[in-house]
C-alpha cells in the first residue's frame, strides 16, 4: 500500500512536470540579422534595426567590440533550417539554425524553457571536416598554380591578338571557371557553435581574424517567443 | 654362505612375532586417511597455476602497450597534424549590459 502511494505521487510529479515544461513560452522562429562591423568610418545608426532587443544588443556591442560602425547586409526569418544571406560584396553565406531539442529531447532544458541551438555560418560548398578540409587546401594550391599560368598565357596572348581573338576568349573562359573552382575550394566554415537562448534573448554570435582585423561578420540571432516577443 | 643366511634368518625377532591384529591395522588405515585427507596439496596450491597465466598475461599486455605508444608516437612525428591553416578559436562571453556574445576567432579571416 506504502509502495503504491509513493508511486502514485511520482507519476503525478512527473504529469506535473511535463504539464510546467508544456506551458513554458516557446520559440516560434528565428529572426537572423547579418551584418559587418567595421573599424574605419563613423558611428551611424542608418538603416540598423529599430526592434528594441536588437538595438540593445547592439549598444552592449558597441561598448565592448573595436568596431566603430555596423551595416546590415541581410536579414532573414526561420522556422528553423538553413537558409542563404548576402555578405559583402556578393559573397553568400549558408546559414543554419538548429534546435536540437527537437533532434534529441533533453528534459533539463524543456523545464528550464531554454533553448537549446547549433547555428552555422558558412560559405557555400565549405568543407563538411577538419580532412575534406586539407584536401581543399591541396586543391587550392593547384588552381592558383594553374591560374597564374593562364594568366600568363592571358597577358601574351593579349599582347599579340585582339580581345575578340578567339584562343583569347578561350583562356578567359578557362579562367573565369578556375576561379570559380578556387572560391569553392576556399569555401570556409565560419561559424559553428551550440549555446542555450531564452526565448525572446537576442545573442550575439561573430567571427573575425585572430589578433584584429578590419572587419567582423555579427549576427543578431533572436529566439522568437510564442507569443511573438 | 648359506649358513650365514640361515643364521640371520634365525636371529630375526620379528619372525617369531605374531603380524598386527585386524584392529590395529583397521586403526592405522584410518589415521593415514584422515591424515591424506587434512595435509596440504603439496607445493603448488590450487590458485598459484591461475595466477600465474594471468600475471604473464598482464606482463604480455603491457609489453603490447609499450610497444604501440612507441609506435604512435613515431607516427605522430612523421604526419603533420592537418589544416593547420584553418584553425579556429571560439569565445562566449557576456557584455557589461548583459547580451551574451558567441566569437569565433579565425587564423585567416579576410572580409
Amino acid at each position: 500500500m506504502r509502495m503504491w502511494k509513493t508511486f502514485s505521487s511520482l507519476t503525478i510529479i512527473i504529469v506535473l512536470c511535463a504539464a510546467a515544461a508544456q506551458a513554458q513560452p516557446r520559440s516560434n522562429g528565428f529572426s537572423v540579422v547579418l551584418l559587418v562591423g567595421d573599424t574605419q568610418g563613423t558611428a551611424s545608426g542608418d538603416g540598423l534595426p529599430t526592434a528594441a532587443g536588437l538595438r540593445k544588443a547592439l549598444s552592449d556591442l558597441k561598448d565592448f567590440l573595436p568596431y566603430k560602425s555596423y551595416k546590415v547586409l541581410d536579414t532573414a526569418w526561420l522556422q528553423g533550417g538553413e537558409t542563404r544571406m548576402k555578405g559583402l560584396e556578393e559573397q553568400e553565406y549558408e546559414v543554419e539554425v538548429t534546435n536540437i531539442d527537437l533532434i534529441q529531447p533533453n528534459i533539463a532544458t524543456r523545464i528550464s524553457g531554454r533553448l537549446n541551438i547549433a547555428f552555422t555560418l558558412q560559405e557555400p560548398g565549405a568543407a563538411m571536416n577538419s580532412s575534406e578540409e586539407y584536401g581543399r587546401l591541396a586543391q587550392a594550391a593547384s588552381l592558383e598554380k594553374e591560374r597564374g599560368q593562364i594568366q600568363a598565357n592571358l597577358a601574351d596572348l593579349s599582347a599579340k591578338y585582339k580581345e575578340q581573338h578567339p584562343a583569347v576568349v578561350q583562356l578567359k573562359a578557362r579562367l573565369a571557371q578556375v576561379e570559380r573552382s578556387l572560391r569553392l575550394a576556399r569555401a570556409r566554415k565560419l561559424i559553428d557553435s551550440r549555446f542555450e537562448m531564452s526565448p525572446g534573448e537576442t545573442v550575439v554570435v561573430g567571427t573575425s581574424k585572430l589578433g584584429g582585423g578590419d572587419k567582423a561578420l555579427v549576427v543578431l540571432l533572436t529566439a522568437v517567443a510564442a507569443g511573438g516577443k | 654362505m648359506s649358513d650365514l643366511r640361515q643364521r640371520l634368518i634365525e636371529g630375526d625377532p620379528l619372525a617369531r612375532e605374531s603380524g598386527l591384529n585386524a584392529l590395529d591395522a583397521q586403526r592405522i588405515r584410518q589415521r593415514m586417511l584422515v591424515e591424506a585427507r587434512t595435509a596440504p596439496a603439496g607445493t603448488v596450491s590450487w590458485w598459484s597455476r591461475p595466477l600465474m597465466v594471468a600475471g604473464a598475461l598482464a606482463a604480455c599486455l603491457l609489453l603490447a602497450i609499450g610497444i604501440g605508444t612507441r609506435l604512435n608516437v613515431n607516427e605522430s612525428r612523421v604526419a603533420p597534424p592537418p589544416a593547420q591553416s584553418q584553425t579556429r578559436r571560439q569565445l562566449q562571453f557576456a557584455a557589461p549590459g548583459g547580451t551574451r556574445i558567441i566569437w569565433t576567432f579565425h587564423q585567416q579571416l579576410e572580409l
